[in-house]
């Protein structure tokens, strides 16, 4: 039905011509694929024909909101989408993120982190039992055996702490929104309880991180949640 | 008849008409009477050829038609005099109210009877037919002042339709006295009023309102004074008075009283219904004008940050390309492009939050934070600014959670670290502290640079304001900015000079209680 693409594809959802020659350039030269498309139409479509692996959007397109177009792909597709807009605004990116996005990522870039969000967002398409352990610095973690350990310790965590933590872990390098996370680990009547959360978090950072007033592994991602960097 | 029949067809109703009952008793009284005299006089004349049971008819017919337009008493005087008159003068003996045959009494009696029947039966649908017509003159005078006022586009419009309906239905002068901005009742009256209201009669006004209730002529508060005031009051709110100036002495008929009440009630209902519709709209406009502004901002920060972003990534693109490395002195010329670009977006992004705090546009998300997560992310998010100092962070564990606006306090603490890291010698060190105080969270940058001097002290905050010796790269905006966040949350700003040198910010929140869970977590486990 669709010819297959040897190499891996991202499909460009940009009206800015000159934004997609520059990202054409930089995702060529690391070995993908590009597929372009000016508007949030012709978007739609190539992402139906084409089935690429990757999908790049902008949120100010000519014809329709970028967020639309999202939850239209969101409704077929769990193809990993990356925001990449000029808007900075904290609710926007919370709604793209609360909308099905992987990440968001604001104009102007360093081209470096635009490809690095994207590899973890392709990582994360993978199914989720492939991902059952992870390791980054002091902290290896182990889903199947439950087991916990920071530099080779084990560490006890609580029953929501543990919870909290496979949540980061399932998502590694990927931007939690502080909705997301209440409602998976609390439930959707605690949805409110933000203090909870930050409590939490900074009994994670006291018993995972080498510093925890200086955190490495779970990041703040101010206005918007929290990150889990991702694993080696 | 014919009077009526053009008023009701006349739409703007005659206050002549809104009155007719027909013509005052007295005159209805000395009608009945002169044309029962008037009537005898040819009869007497004609008795000879008619005959008395003849002449009855006469007198039947013309209480009859007297009936039609007088009322039921002056009817009732008609039946008995022109029996009376019958009697005396064409009853044998005459002129003697004396009857002399058995035959002629009864004649009498069913005359008696008779006329009073016919003379009734008509008042009745003459009273009737009038309700009809007062009705249909109260509709068209409602339905007028109704039409008038929805037409209206404005209060003013609405208050001149007011005037004219009132006073065409009344016959009265009109003065529309309306509350002022403060809610309290005006003297100035509206210019559209066709009466004046006088000094004197203000207290008469100002106690319809007070009240309720109305005052002024024909009532018991203020009943010297020369117009009738009624309180324009619907359920919500007060409007105003309604003065009504009667050109009439009588006071006015209950038909009337009830229209009045009923024109009241519309036009505080108009009124009502003229409040809602501005309130709606000038809620539209603001609306309207926060919309244009956020997309403002939008296009603004999307027309500048675009070819930002193009400039940033093809100048990246120029480094770490597959192609012959550039040689040193390209590679500063790249690093210098860099340099500028990421200062112009810095400047893009500070103007842009400048402009959505001075158009009011910025909305507080308040929510219980962990002050050393705050000031982590304010210090990791400045991490290349503070590259060439030492930094030392100072946040008890045991602060707990505050409420505030994670994003803007951050921000703020972060602008004044970029500010520290600017106007200080590399090497030189920095101290973040956080503590609470008297019911304030402190958030104090201090340095060991030069300090501030005097003259920049009090213009430390101001917008665009660079010291004298202020190295280049900064926007002059960092510290108001920071400013701004943190009054918009309540707070204050200081800055001040150490002893020992350097100068010291500081960020004054009130401490506000981050959630009430929080007392059961301490924030260190």
């Amino acid at each position: 039905m669709t010819e297959s693409p040897t190499k891996e594809c991202v499909l460009l959802i940009e009206d800015e011509v000159q934004i997609r020659r520059l990202l054409r350039v930089s995702l060529e030269r690391v070995g993908y694929e590009v597929l372009e498309a000016a508007n949030g139409a012709a978007g739609l479509d190539e992402a139906a024909r084409r089935q690429p692996q990757a999908i790049l959007l902008d949120l100010g397109l000519p014809d329709m909101d970028g967020l639309i177009v999202l939850k239209r792909l969101r409704e077929w597709s769990q193809t990993p989408i990356l925001v990449v807009s000029v808007r900075d605004r904290d609710d926007e990116k919370i709604s793209a993120l609360d909308n099905g996005a992987n990440d968001y990522i604001t104009k102007p870039f360093s081209t470096g982190e635009l490809l690095a969000r994207l590899r973890v967002a392709r990582r994360s398409a993978q199914p989720a039992a492939a991902r059952t352990t992870y390791r980054s610095g002091p902290l290896e973690v182990d889903l199947t055996t439950r087991l916990v350990k920071v530099k080779g310790r084990l560490a006890r965590l609580t029953a929501t702490e543990y919870s909290l933590l496979v949540l980061f872990v399932r998502h590694a390098g990927k931007v939690l929104t502080h909705q997301q996370i209440l409602r998976e680990v609390w439930g959707p009547g605690d949805v409110g309880q933000i203090g909870y959360l930050r409590v939490y978090m900074a009994y994670l950072r006291e018993k995972l991180e080498a510093d925890p007033g200086n955190p490495e592994l779970f990041l703040t991602e101010p206005g918007i949640g929290y990150r889990l960097v991702a694993g080696d | 008849m014919v009077n009526l029949a053009s008023a009701s067809e006349n739409l703007s109703p005659s206050p002549a008409a809104a009155e007719a009952h027909g013509l005052p008793v007295t005159t209805q009284y000395f009608l009945v009477a002169t044309t029962m005299v008037g009537i005898s006089l040819p009869a007497l004349l004609l008795h000879h050829w008619l005959g008395s049971r003849a002449i009855s008819l006469v007198y039947l017919l013309t209480v009859v038609v007297l009936a039609l337009f007088v009322g039921r008493g002056a009817t009732l005087l008609a039946v008995t005099l022109s029996a009376l008159l019958w009697d005396f003068f064409f009853l044998p003996p005459i002129p003697n109210l004396r009857i002399a045959s058995g035959e002629d009494l009864f004649t009498f009696a069913t005359y008696f009877v008779v006329a009073g029947v016919v003379g009734e039966l008509t008042a009745r649908i003459r009273a009737q037919e009038q309700t009809e017509r007062r009705r249909e003159r109260r509709a068209t005078a409602l339905y007028q002042l109704t039409r008038g006022m929805v037409g209206a586009a404005n209060r003013d419009e609405l208050v001149r339709a007011v005037v004219e309906q009132t006073a065409g239905a009344f016959e009265a002068e009109i003065a529309v006295l309306l509350t002022d901005a403060r809610g309290s009742l005006s003297f100035h009256a509206h210019p559209a009023g066709t009466y004046e209201v006088p000094g004197p009669e203000q207290p008469a006004a100002e106690a319809a309102f007070e009240s309720g209730q109305p005052a002024g002529r024909f009532t018991d508060q203020f009943p010297q004074a020369a117009a009738l005031y009624v309180p324009l009051v619907s359920a919500e709110v007060r409007h105003g008075v309604l003065a009504v100036h009667l050109g009439q002495p009588r006071e006015p008929s209950p038909g009337q009283q009830n229209l009045l009440q009923a024109f009241v009630h519309q036009i505080a209902l108009a009124l009502d219904r003229q409040r809602l519709r501005e309130e709606f709209d000038r809620a539209k406009s603001l609306a309207e004008s926060e919309r244009l502004g956020r997309t403002l901002l939008n296009s603004v920060s999307h027309e500048i940050r675009t070819p930002l972003a193009a400039i940033q990534s093809a100048t990246a693109n120029l480094t770490d390309g597959p192609d012959r490395p550039l040689s040193a002195s390209q590679q500063a010329m790249v690093g210098e492009i860099l340099e500028a670009t990421a200062r112009l977006n810095r400047l893009v992004g500070h103007v842009l939050d400048i402009s959505r705090l001075e158009s009011g546009h910025l909305q507080l998300r308040r929510e219980p934070c962990d002050v050393r997560d705050l000031v982590q992310v304010a210090v990791r998010e400045t991490r290349q600014e503070l590259a060439q100092h030492s930094l030392r962070v100072s946040v008890p564990a045991s602060l707990g959670l505050v409420s505030l606006d994670f994003v803007l306090t951050q921000q703020a603490l972060g602008n004044l670290l970029a500010n520290a890291a600017r106007h200080t010698p590399a090497g030189t060190a920095v101290e973040v502290t956080a503590r609470r105080e008297k019911g304030f969270l402190l958030l104090s940058v201090a340095d060991r640079g030069p300090g501030l001097p005097s003259a920049v002290l009090p213009r430390v905050f101001d917008k665009f304001y660079r010291g004298p010796q202020a190295p280049t790269g900064g926007t002059g905006l960092g510290l108001s900015l920071a400013k701004g966040f943190i009054e918009a949350q309540g707070g204050q700003v200081q800055a001040q000079n150490r002893t020992g040198g350097g100068a010291e910010f500081t960020l004054r929140l009130p401490w506000l209680a981050g959630d009430t869970s929080s007392a059961h977590f301490p924030i260190s486990p």
